[in-house]
């Protein structure tokens, strides 16, 4: 499919415009390196170069509804290999960030509900909690028994606390002196 | 040495051992950890994910409290540094001029705590072969990470050497573990991580040395359903100051050790280093 079926050009934000603008997709010649290196590119709908390659056609609005930019996960594999230095990290955050001011319902919505449940405990503690962001994740996408043996033996061995209902910091056990030399 | 200390969030929590390892084998060391006081998280993969401007506001907010102390930041968790070094990279191409935001594994394994280290050696952990895994932040951006090869780093493996273990070349050493999809997609993360394990255990690796809270809570926690074809090896991940804080004949590793949901206990009794 080499025409986009969607409308596409005048939608867009300022921002979007200008931060793409700034980096320099256009220079990409689809070696396809950073899609070989990338970890997730085989779960992706369209790899990291097909990304670059739909902003390159145009395409903006099908890459705002790609499950790709949700799924990335900003390792560095492909900008640090690019020949050509393309940025693609920085590219996917832009597009993410225009697909929620353009209210587009993304299309990974588990991973969307996991960064606000983190941000949610951020904003509350001002420090994440893990055991608090993973309640709240589970409790969003309604998914409350899977992992549960596994954060049992977190909690047992001290990796994830409920100390956050103190508002302190978590408990630590009592500490053998660490400092002392056998 | 004196440095702040930004811990960060996950050493409160999955990455506690981390924390109490860093302090421990800092003090044995004589290097001053003044942790930051005030620190607020760094925003991690999610803040830069849904809000850019959210994304360097956390980190820079951490560094105008640190710059207030006038020492270098000491970070030991890998995505913190990576967010901080964005945030002062930021702030110093503006002109402002700010301390040196330096990850742990830097300090430790770069002279002259490498050869300090070396000399106070008093249980080398002879026979033991690990394999050294960076993950991504640590080693990209090159620039930010402030590496020495983004595709083949050498610290933690001279660190390792400098402890008395083997550190054996692996392909595994930069690649990603999934980081935050861990939650959402754990079938995505269990495939990587059995790629790595897999590697590890193919070149003999007792056990791998991480730098990072991520990449160790993933290498534990997704192994794959009990029983299933696609479960990963078992191989115990550890924090590299726990090593070395065992090497320096430190106490607290029975304590540390015991925080860890893949025990190491039987691969360091089999080396005799227990």
């Amino acid at each position: 499919m080499l025409v986009s079926t969607k409308p596409s050009g005048f939608t867009f934000s300022t921002q979007l415009v200008h931060k793409l603008a700034t980096t320099n997709f256009g220079r990409c010649f689809e070696c396809q390196k950073c899609s070989n290196g990338c970890p997730v590119a085989p779960a992706m709908d369209y790899p990291p170069h097909a990304v670059i390659h739909l902003l390159k056609l145009g395409r903006i609005d099908d890459a705002l509804h790609s499950q790709a930019i949700w799924l990335c996960v900003s390792c560095y594999a492909c900008s640090e290999r690019c020949p050509n230095d393309t940025s693609i990290p920085q590219i996917v955050d832009t597009l993410r960030e225009e697909a929620l001011r353009q209210k587009i319902t993304p299309a990974d919505k588990k991973v969307v509900a996991f960064h606000q449940s983190f941000l949610w405990t951020v904003k509350r503690l001002r420090r994440a909690n893990e055991l608090l962001a993973i309640l709240v994740y589970k409790w969003r996408v309604r998914d409350l028994t899977s992992d549960i043996s596994l954060g049992l033996k977190m909690l047992k061995r001290g990796q994830l606390s409920f100390s956050f209902w103190k508002g302190g910091k978590p408990k630590r056990p009592p500490t053998t002196s660490a400092e002392e030399s056998r | 040495m004196k440095f702040t200390y930004y811990p960060g969030c996950s050493l409160e929590g999955t990455a506690r051992s981390y924390d109490e390892s860093a302090r421990a084998v800092c003090q044995a060391l004589d290097i001053t950890l003044i942790e930051l006081d005030g620190w607020v998280c760094c925003g991690s993969s999610s803040a830069h994910t849904l809000d850019e401007h959210l994304g360097s506001e956390l980190p820079a907010h951490n560094l105008r409290l640190a710059s207030a102390t006038g020492l270098d930041m000491a970070v030991p968790c890998a995505m913190c540094y990576h967010r901080l070094r964005v945030a002062q990279m930021g702030h110093a191409s503006s002109g402002g001029e700010l301390m040196a935001v330096r990850h742990l594994l830097h300090i430790l394994a770069d002279e002259p705590m490498l050869t300090t280290i070396k000399n106070r050696v008093i249980h080398p952990l002879q026979g033991l072969k690990v394999a050294c895994y960076y993950g991504c932040l640590l080693a990209r951006p090159a620039k930010i990470a402030d590496v020495d090869s983004p595709e083949n780093p050498m610290r933690m493996d001279y660190l390792m050497e400098a402890i008395g273990a083997t550190s054996l070349p692996w392909s595994g050493k930069v690649e990603c573990c999934g980081a935050s999809l861990s939650l959402p997609h754990p079938q995505v993360v269990e495939g990587l991580v059995k790629r790595l394990l897999s590697m590890a255990e193919e070149a003999g690796a007792d056990l791998l040395v991480t730098a990072c809270p991520m990449c160790q809570s993933n290498l534990e926690t997704r192994r794959g359903k009990s029983g299933s074809q696609d479960r990963s090896p078992l191989l115990p991940s550890l924090f590299f100051t726990e090593l070395v804080g065992l090497s320096l004949g430190l106490y607290g590793f029975a304590n540390w050790m015991s925080c860890h949901l893949i025990s190491p206990q039987k691969t360091l009794e089999a080396r005799k280093l227990l």
